[in-house]
């Protein structure tokens, strides 16, 4: 197909989700490449579309290798005048909406299909922790043990000491999330969490307890971008924008760059904090989404306890309504796309009973450790169209 | 372990360029001094068990930068240690001394 360049820039909408049941790894039995087509596939069909109206497509997995996004195109039959392959982890949900966005309102692409997903088979996992860059490599590999868990596990000790948090603050959040876990479907944990089961779960690297650390599965997240609306259940996108290495590995890691994005997000949306009904914030860990919370302004930086325990009850915004990561679980790199079809389908009433009816939702990503904590952060402003 | 010839930063992870004077020449130290600013004991990974007696440690460097080391003991948050090339940390008393 052949399309004139628009002579401005246009709107660009999400028409489809798909998504697998995440499973725990060692219980999963379907291939990476199984899983990523099953989630195209679903958001395919929810969009009413077939792979042959594509002309692009994004990818982001650890284990689809040697595969790339041109492989997955020839598997799947597409002619894609636009490709991309996203490596950042939890920030590549994002990361593949902003650059999709800026191809079809430029209109280098029409219809993109952006899917992302993990199955973790044997060592898997254990190699990309030890495997995942030149840092790990070289830094941590005499190190027994050492794992994302270390790091946020210091981390966290530092956000309790300097903001007065305690175990059951980190707690309340983990159990709220559990309780929306179980009106999802695709969540690898659904069972309800009580604040003394959280307490009384054995340690894996202090302060950082087993509910703490989000539980590796696989499974995969899909979404339609497209310029042209879906009739009934669209989901507008208003602005996408990232602060990656926004301090050079050199300061606490307690503040992301979710504080430099968000003026930019507002700026061009027309909203502001106050008008997000359903918030997806990336939830590897506990102390991570309350540095998020901060960042967004949603939480204060002193009397922190009670003002996250007013923010949880409050409902507004929802936050994290599909359980998160913490209770879904983390699919890799399929991670940074979860939040995008949790906010997506909240906004066209698929999410929680709680949440029909929401009007804009905002998606954080985070991620890619490239020695103490995540390097890269990104948001999307959604509303419903 | 390497310094920043200039300035001394000797932080990870490894840059090209020092990120505080920008020089590109690095030189080789045999110890770091620096303080304790958190540890962590680790006693679950990949589901297998581990010594917890062995902590991690993430050290402030007193020219500058971050490193995180391993064998770090009961030494508490706030002391004042060097580490070596193996990266064994030993408690020091006066780091100005």
């Amino acid at each position: 197909m052949i399309q004139q360049p628009p002579s401005q820039l246009r709107e660009v909408f999400l028409i489809g989700t798909g998504q697998t049941d995440f499973v725990p790894s060692h219980r999963a039995e379907q291939t990476t490449h199984e899983l990523l087509y099953r989630a195209a596939v679903e958001a395919l069909n929810d969009a009413g579309l077939t792979f042959a109206d594509l002309d692009g497509l994004a990818i982001s997995s650890f284990t689809v290798a040697p595969d790339h996004s041109i492989d997955l195109a020839v598997r799947w039959n597409i002619k894609p005048q636009w490709l991309m392959d996203s490596c950042l982890g939890g920030a590549s949900g994002n990361d593949m909406i902003q650059h999709a966005q800026q191809a079809i309102s430029s209109g280098s692409a029409q219809r993109i299909l952006v899917v992302s997903g993990d199955h973790f088979a044997g060592d898997d996992f254990k190699d990309l922790v030890e495997n995942y860059n030149m840092s790990a490599r070289t830094n941590f590999a005499q190190m027994p043990g050492m794992s994302p868990n270390t790091l946020f596990a210091m981390l966290t000790s530092n956000q309790m000491r300097v903001y007065g948090l305690t175990k059951s603050d980190y707690g309340s959040l983990v159990v709220r999330q559990r309780d929306w876990a179980a009106e999802n479907r695709h969540a690898a944990y659904r069972k309800p969490l009580s604040l003394t089961d959280y307490l009384s779960s054995p340690v894996i690297a202090d302060p950082l307890s087993r509910y703490d650390c989000v539980p590796v599965v696989s499974g995969a997240s899909a979404i339609v971008l497209s310029a042209d609306k879906c009739a009934g259940k669209s989901v507008r996108v208003l602005s996408s924008h990232a602060q990656h290495n926004p301090d050079n590995q050199d300061s606490d890691g307690l503040s992301t760059g979710l504080a430099q994005v968000l003026p930019k997000i507002w700026q061009q949306s027309g909203y502001t904090i106050a008008d997000i009904d359903v918030l997806s914030v990336y939830d590897d860990y506990p102390a991570i989404v309350i540095a998020q919370l901060m960042d967004i302004g949603l939480l204060p930086k002193v009397d922190v306890s009670e003002s996250l325990a007013r923010l949880l009850a409050s409902q507004q915004p929802y936050i994290n309504s599909s359980g998160g990561q913490l209770s879904a679980g983390q699919a890799g790199a399929g991670a940074g796309l979860q939040g995008v079809v949790e906010v997506a389908r909240a906004l066209t009433d698929q999410g929680p009973i709680a949440t029909h009816g929401s009007r804009v939702g905002l998606v954080c990503g985070y991620g890619m450790v490239t020695y103490r904590y995540g390097s890269c952060s990104n948001a999307t402003i959604l509303e419903r169209a | 372990m390497t310094d920043c010839t200039k300035c001394h930063w000797s932080g990870m992870p490894a840059r090209e360029t020092c990120p505080r004077c920008h020089n590109s020449q690095w030189g080789d130290v045999d110890a770091l001094a620096g303080t304790i600013v958190e540890t962590t004991k680790v006693t679950r990974s990949f589901g297998g068990d581990l010594d917890p007696a062995q902590p991690y440690a993430l050290i402030e460097v007193k020219a500058g930068g971050f490193r995180i080391t391993h064998n770090a003991h009961e030494l508490e948050v706030g002391t004042s240690v060097t580490v070596d090339q193996a990266m064994n940390i030993n408690p020091i008393k006066n780091l100005d001394a």
